[in-house]
């Protein structure tokens, strides 16, 4: 399976994997990458994780398979924890285990099983044109789990996320070199991350982190039911009977939300062309047609109006 | 315009000036030392002994003599090409050192550009306060190391025979332990052990450290090196046979190759070539297609093993389990084990074993293999750890004063 072809020289040392929430991830918009061929590569986080690996749990909320333009198959995947959002993609490319098991997950969502999903992944990075940045997860291996090991897993990633807050916090009052960061007692895995995230982000708000912590935690210890829980996005509550109609609603709000923040972001004052809301919102894993379709929805609706024709802009 | 190079050209490369740059005469602590290349130390002798080495084309031998230096950071080996006349406990200031690197451990060699002189520093610590130093716990043993103090306790003790040269020599080994762990001695000349007296406490002076496949190796050249105590300097009601040292996954990962020891992690994978195996007959590597890398194809032996990697979020570690502890992390006979692969087929039957394992946080017990290509347990023992997600989540409020 692994194939004949062995480089030659030192294999790399396994990167070690970070337990995070997923709005840590998916606000970093840093990425490091060696220069050779085989270096790996890191998204670094606000709080200085520089992460080549996580492991990462929640409800998966989307999976939808894509034939891409060379024929392969693609595909790609939404899973939320009380934090926000993960997005992933399984193509030829991963195991034989791997892909089975989205086939089988593809099944399940279909007829809207509720999943509760761990998997351990590779960090993604993705710039467009005009330079904004997504990250994305590429799993390498996943599994089902229940709720009590769901629970688990939220508790490790908060201790964790405290733990780079603190990190973080002790780094503000120290001299921004390695030298400073060592003699403030930061740990050597976090050091050369937040000696560039902190050059990269500038001052950071935490206080959403703590925000998300509390809550993961009150899902860990069963005060809120991980299925149900309130979040940011429209909400998925949703009862098994009715579960296909009221899922495919949320997931058009879904489409919308994104297109307005896509064009938010990305507006210079003469708003969004086509082409690139269309680009940003595949590249956060929506179905294309899906999207222009919206799109449209949102200028009739009046939500959006083109200045230009196929240029895009919040009314108001 | 170009420039030509050619026969007549003389070329020189100037070296860019990129390595740090001591000032020469400038001493270096001995722990801070480079792993090549001229450095000046000022070091007292903490052993000192004449020795030979001999060429290997059979045209002789060359006297050199072989000691130990300390100063406050550390201590560290040498070897004199030329004589050396000091005594042990002498304060030295040595310029133009060469440090080389032998296995793991570096060591000093003085040869006749090396400018050696008796140094006078009244607050330099004495010898005794400086052997404490050369003390080392099993933990710590690193291949190619010489002039080692360590006490540890005897459990094995064993009298072996072999020939060399048409001529019967022994050599007594067994097992040794310390509270950090376990790994073998062999002596080379017989010590007043019998089986009866095990388990016993010895210190040991002086001695060498080979590794085999990982494993350190104490060596013992000659009886003097060996001191029996009356009784252990650590708990005496420890039964070292069967203990294990609680040790940290980073710990292990960034430290010597290790006997005895356990750890706690998250499995962050099962590798697909988990469950049963096939082994060489000749060498019990796994067979890969039926085939041997270095003997060929071959029927095998069956065997049964896991292939995880574990993680604490800083290292990460690959392990495997043997037989026995895969059987009882599982809960199943080999039997039951058959009957569940067969029935899932290969891939579904990772895939379960992921659903059981992935994420969570794993106790393995047994032995450490570091290198350069990174850490690898051999674990003879396993066990999933049981977690509470509601009681975790009430300390970790406490503790990080979150409401």
């Amino acid at each position: 399976m692994e194939g004949g072809m062995m480089q030659s020289g030192t294999r790399a040392k396994r990167q070690s994997a970070w337990h995070m929430l997923a709005s840590e991830f998916s606000e970093a918009t840093l990425n490091e990458k060696g220069s050779g061929e085989y270096d790996p590569s890191f998204v670094i986080t606000k709080l200085g994780a520089k992460v080549n690996r996580v492991v990462v749990a929640g409800l998966l909320e989307r999976l939808e398979v894509r034939e891409t333009s060379n024929g392969s198959t693609l595909y790609q995947g939404q899973m939320r924890d009380p934090s926000g959002l993960h997005y992933f993609s399984v193509g030829d490319y991963a195991s034989e285990s791997m892909r089975e098991l989205t086939m089988s997950l593809v099944e399940k969502t279909e007829v809207g099983e509720p999943v509760l999903l761990l998997m351990v992944a590779k960090s993604r990075w993705y710039q467009t044109d005009e330079g904004a940045v997504y990250t994305s997860l590429r799993p390498e291996e996943a599994c089902e789990i229940d709720a009590q090991r769901y629970a688990l897993w939220l508790t490790r990633a908060c201790e964790d996320t405290l733990q780079r807050m603190k990190n973080y916090s002790d780094s503000l009052a120290a001299e921004p070199t390695r030298e400073g960061l060592v003699a403030a007692g930061i740990p050597e895995h976090m050091i050369d991350g937040l000696l560039v995230s902190r050059n990269h982000y500038g001052d950071i708000d935490v206080e959403t982190y703590t925000l998300n912590v509390m809550q993961a935690l009150d899902i860990a210890e069963g005060r809120m039911d991980a299925a149900s829980q309130p979040v940011a996005a429209p909400s998925q509550t949703e009862l098994p009977g009715d579960a296909a109609p009221s899922g495919a609603e949320s997931n058009d709000d879904e489409v919308k939300d994104t297109l307005v923040s896509i064009i938010e972001q990305l507006d210079q004052g003469d708003g969004v062309d086509f082409e690139t809301v269309l680009t940003n919102a595949v590249a956060r894993g929506f179905d294309r047609g899906l999207a222009e379709e919206k799109l449209d929805e949102l200028s009739n609706e009046g939500t959006l109006h083109e200045p230009r024709f196929g240029w895009f802009r919040i009314v108001g | 315009m170009s420039l030509n190079i050619n026969q007549s050209t003389r070329i020189a490369v100037v070296r860019e000036g990129t390595r740090p740059v001591t000032a020469p005469g400038e001493p270096q602590d001995i722990d801070s030392l480079p792993s090549d290349g001229y450095v000046c130390v000022v070091g007292r002798i903490l052993a000192s002994r004449p020795d030979q080495i001999h060429r290997k084309d059979g045209s002789g031998s060359i006297d050199i003599v072989r000691g130990r230096l300390a100063d406050e950071s550390g201590t560290i080996g040498f070897l004199s090409w030329e004589p050396l006349e000091h005594e042990v406990g002498t304060l030295l200031k040595i310029e133009g050192a060469q440090v080389r690197t032998f296995r793991d451990t570096p060591e000093l060699n003085f040869g006749r550009t090396t400018k050696i002189e008796i140094y006078h520093d009244k607050n330099f610590s004495d010898a005794d306060t400086l052997s404490q130093q050369t003390v080392l716990t099993l933990s710590e043993l690193r291949d190619g190391a010489r002039d080692v103090d360590a006490v540890v306790q005897i459990t094995e003790w064993t009298k072996r025979s072999f020939t060399r040269d048409g001529e019967e020599r022994f050599l007594w080994s067994g097992q040794i332990a310390d509270p950090t762990g376990r790994c073998r001695m062999s002596a080379w000349s017989e010590l007043p052990i019998t089986e009866d007296k095990l388990p016993i406490t010895v210190r040991l002076k002086g001695v060498r450290v080979r590794a085999w496949q990982g494993i350190p190796d104490i060596t013992v050249d000659n009886a003097d090196q060996v001191e029996f105590l009356d009784a252990p300097p650590w708990d005496s009601d420890l039964d070292l046979t069967t203990h294990t040292a609680e040790v940290e996954l980073f710990e292990l990962s960034t430290g010597a190759s290790r006997v005895g020891v356990s750890t706690s992690a998250t499995v962050v994978s099962v590798r697909e070539d988990s469950g049963f195996i096939q082994r060489c007959t000749e060498c019990r590597r796994v067979l890969r297609d039926g085939a041997c890398a270095e003997h060929g194809p071959n029927d095998g032996n069956t065997d049964i093993r896991l292939r995880l990697a574990i993680d604490d979020g800083r290292s990460s570690v690959s392990l495997l389990t043997n037989k026995q502890a895969t059987l009882s992390l599982l809960g199943m006979t080999e039997s039951e084990l058959q009957d569940t692969v067969n029935d899932l087929g290969q891939v579904a039957f990772v895939q379960s074993l992921r659903g059981k394992m992935l994420g969570r946080t794993i106790k393995a017990s047994g032995r450490t293999i570091v290198d350069e290509q990174g850490a690898m347990m051999l674990a003879d023992g396993a066990a999933m750890v049981d977690e509470d997600a509601g009681l975790r989540a009430t300390e970790i409020r406490a503790q990080w004063k979150v409401a």
